[in-house]
């Protein structure tokens, strides 16, 4: 069932930069419009339940969008539609049924103990008592944050912030929830532990997840489909598993010989590390494939120990932008 | 060689403040167009509260004189920033930590940031001011010292403003809500400096007051007409360079002791 | 029913607001009784002025103590609960703003509520005391009594609608924080003076452009001589400043939506 449909959606901003020549103290009061596509005609649609990773480089036009899907910005042209509402027409209507998780931003009190915030939440999102008592408990439950959902929020470490801030954007039980970098800044652990929980969530309530970040461990752990973003424009739509076999054109070989080796050469291999036991090897895929250059190393070489390895989901994304 | 490369950081701070000020030009203009009506209004209230009492002078203190004091005040209050709020908040979000470990002072950076602006505003209020007054209601005569008194006592006084709000707002270290004290201090302060009606009108004990607090002592240029010798400037600026360096003390210890305590929020 | 929960929300928001601020207890009672004296500072002062200005065409020292306990019961009112009136243009500057679009609520109600000045109580206790004092010393009776409350809610809807316009201003002139507390200064300063120097433009000016007589001498002037041609342009100002005043938000919040406001990213 379609829930998030996206259609042409493009987002030009207006400034004023300082002309070129503008010098001294007048300087300042020289300028000239430009406009800035930050979002460039993009589409898709989302179901429910979906998992999905928005992601890009710093500036692509992610905050963007999702300002726009939120309802916090109205588009230059193009439309949405998120569970059938136009966010930038009904925005209120359409915050009752999603919850906004902002990484760099925070929307508990920072002086007092998140269940004072949450107790504020529940009559913004106006929950009857009994509702908000059931769910507040299941999700003090799922997050495991009974321990200092007392505490003044400023004395929590930053993952047990998250956590808090999460559980406030699902008190109302909304059918979508925008998280905007959202482990950012935690350690391996949080982070590790916040991305099980969220795919719990998604599991046991069907919440639509819809996910920008910067770290490809929250993408590979928590989205299946991803749609990467650059100039305004989507340069991927697909899903995430999908990410790695479109763009791996590399494989990495790490061999140890029995002998020294001194000068490792070989056809449209590139040799990285060239040790006096072994070497570490870049194969181009499109040129020649992995087999015939194994095939080739065992017959030539006494060899000790061999890895291969995929470049890393990160290093085919950053090629992915650069590319771009 | 060092030293000029340690200035360098240190102007260019002062040319970043100018840079801010212009980066919103129709702020600036706002800003002096509600002084313009400002003083006036103060103009049209005195002229007609002394018409109405019968009364020409107080001591040789006109309405006109009013005018001028009440306006003088306010090119002080117009030239100095928002240090106050700017120091307490960076203390409190804890985002000082950030300047702490860069190779300059914080102290030093905050109150040239403070006075950067100072030149082109007190050009463009004191322009304002003058247009306005002579316009609507006179110049009253000034002496030779009065003429020459105004610019130390301004730059004198918009120092010792600057350091008076880094020092209130140092307290931030120290307590977790510096503003209500702000608050009230500034209020009190408005009637020993001149800024609620002009000394001259209130007893003699106001003006002793205002000779021997630091808050108010910023303010001396709207007690211009008190000025009649040598000795009487003198006496005003010995008492603002008296403060400075008490206030300047202060500020080193406070600012020493206090960013051992920065804590750390959450973890 | 909407109403319900929408008052549901406020209580709550308030209750919060209180709590944030005592969980300091930052000598409260302190700031109550600094704003007080702070008060009784200029009462004092004024008194001294009317020495030596005796009275400033029919009004003295004792119109001055119903004036300033009249703006000072307005500001206690507003400020004491609603003190993220004036920190609109802050939160906009400082991006801040996104955090009250986002939730079910309307976006003015959820930043002015969103913060308490507990020592604008201080402020509210003085307005009472003084008008009380200010109601003995000039034996008025039951009319002029009643029309009290009735003149302080319409000052309240002045009051506010001025600060939101002032800090509206944002919307069109970044970075203009300073402006919109410059702007309110420029009401309450004037609103604390002796009304009655104001004549002819400038009385007009200071009436319906920048509304200091109307939360000040004007109130004071229809409890003196209830003229219902006074009540009725009171009633008016107030409900076209407040409608003026939310219009205004609303037009800026549409541009905030736009993106294209200078220096917000």
């Amino acid at each position: 069932m379609e829930q998030i449909v996206v259609s042409k959606l493009t987002k030009v901003f207006e400034t004023k930069i300082k002309s070129k020549d503008a010098k001294g103290f007048f300087g300042n009061l020289k300028t000239e419009k430009r406009e800035i596509v930050a979002v460039d005609n993009i589409s898709f649609t989302v179901n429910k339940g979906e998992t999905l990773a928005f992601i890009g480089p710093n500036g692509a036009g992610k905050s963007t969008t999702i300002k726009m899907l939120t309802g916090i910005l109205y588009p230059t042209s193009g439309s949405a539609s998120i569970i059938g509402i136009n966010p930038w027409q009904e925005r209120q209507k359409l915050a009752f049924r999603i919850g906004t998780v902002f990484g760099q931003k925070s929307q508990l009190s920072f002086h007092l103990p998140a269940e004072d915030s949450f107790r504020l939440f529940a009559r913004i999102y106006e929950l009857e008592d009994t509702e908000y008592k059931k769910r507040l408990g299941e999700l003090i439950e799922i997050f495991n944050i009974e321990e200092y959902l007392k505490q003044p929020l400023r004395k929590l470490s930053l993952g047990q912030r998250m956590r808090c801030e999460i559980v406030a954007s699902l008190l109302h039980n909304p059918e979508i929830i925008f998280l905007d970098e959202p482990t950012i800044g935690l350690d391996v652990v949080a982070k590790r532990d916040l991305r099980d929980v969220l795919r719990n969530i998604n599991k046991e309530w069907n919440t639509t997840i819809f996910l920008t970040s910067h770290d490809t461990g929250d993408i590979e752990a928590l989205c299946k489909r991803t749609i990467i973003i650059n100039h305004g424009k989507m340069i991927y739509d697909d899903k995430t598993l999908n990410l790695k076999r479109k763009y791996i054109t590399v494989k990495r070989l790490y061999i140890r010989f029995e002998e020294k080796i001194d000068d490792f050469k070989m056809d449209d291999v590139t040799v990285l590390v060239q040790g006096r036991y072994g070497v570490s090897l870049e194969v181009n895929t499109t040129k020649r494939n992995i087999r015939s250059v194994l095939e080739e190393i065992i017959k030539k070489y006494s060899i000790v120990d061999i890895n291969v390895e995929d470049p890393s989901l990160e290093e085919i994304i950053s090629n992915i932008y650069e590319q771009d | 060689m060092n030293l000029k490369k340690k200035l360098k950081k240190y102007t260019e701070v002062i040319s970043i403040a100018q840079n801010e000020l212009f980066a919103s030009p129709s702020n600036y203009i706002a800003r002096l167009f509600i002084h313009a009506l400002r003083i006036s209004v103060f103009g049209i209230i005195y002229s007609f509260v002394f018409n109405e009492s019968g009364i020409t002078t107080i001591d040789g203190f006109t309405a006109v004189n009013a005018v001028w004091s009440l306006a003088l005040v306010q090119i002080i209050y117009q030239c100095s920033r928002n240090t106050f709020t700017q120091i307490k908040d960076e203390i409190l979000s804890g985002q000082i930590e950030t300047k702490l470990n860069k190779p300059y002072s914080f102290i030093v950076f905050s109150f040239l940031d403070a006075i950067g602006q100072a030149p082109a505003k007190f050009l463009g209020f004191a322009a304002v001011t003058i247009a306005v007054l002579i316009t609507f209601f006179g110049v009253p005569d000034f002496s030779i010292i009065q003429l020459v008194g105004f610019l130390p006592l301004f730059i004198l006084g918009l120092i010792l403003q600057t350091l008076n709000l880094q020092l209130i707002a140092l307290s931030a270290f120290w307590i977790e809500n510096p503003d209500p004290v702000f608050w009230i201090t500034s209020k009190l302060t408005w009637i020993v400096n001149g800024t609620f009606v002009p000394l001259a009108i209130l007893p003699i004990a106001f003006r002793t007051v205002s000779d021997s607090f630091p808050l108010s002592a910023p303010f001396f240029m709207g007690r211009i007409f008190e000025i009649n010798s040598i000795s009487d400037l003198g006496k005003f600026l010995l008492i603002q360079l008296v403060w400075i360096m008490i206030i300047m003390f202060f500020i080193r210890i406070a600012y020493r002791k206090g960013i051992t305590k920065v804590s750390i929020n959450g973890g | 029913m909407r109403i319900k929960k929408q008052i549901l929300w406020l209580y709550e928001l308030m209750n919060f607001n209180l709590k944030s601020v005592f969980e300091y207890k930052s000598a409260f009672l302190m700031q109550v009784i600094g704003m007080m004296i702070n008060n009784c500072a200029f009462i004092f002062v004024w008194y001294l002025f009317f020495q030596i200005f005796t009275s400033v065409n029919g009004w003295g020292f004792k119109e001055m103590i119903g004036i300033n306990g009249f703006v000072a019961l307005v500001y206690g009112i507003v400020f004491t609960m609603g003190n993220g009136i004036r920190k609109i243009s802050r939160n906009v500057t400082y991006g801040q703003l996104d955090k009250y679009l986002v939730i079910p609520k309307n976006p003015l109600l959820s930043i002015i509520f969103s913060d308490a000045h507990i020592s604008a109580i201080g402020d509210l206790f003085f307005g009472i005391i003084s008008l009380v004092i200010y109601y003995a010393m000039s034996n008025f009776n039951f009319m002029q009594i009643l029309v009290l409350p009735i003149l302080i809610v319409f000052a309240v809807m002045i009051f506010a609608g001025f600060i939101i316009f002032a800090q509206s201003v944002v919307f069109w002139i970044p970075n203009s924080d300073e402006l919109s507390d410059t702007l309110f200064e420029f009401m309450l300063g004037p609103s604390l003076y002796p009304n009655s120097t104001f004549t002819g433009i400038i009385r007009i000016f200071f009436s319906f452009f920048i509304p200091a007589l109307f939360i000040s001498g004007i109130p004071i002037n229809i409890i003196l001589n209830l003229d219902i041609i006074e009540i009725l342009t009171m009633v008016v100002v107030a409900i076209a400043w407040l409608f003026f005043a939310v219009k205004m938000f609303n037009w800026g919040l549409r541009r905030y939506e736009s993106g294209n406001l200078v220096g917000i990213r």
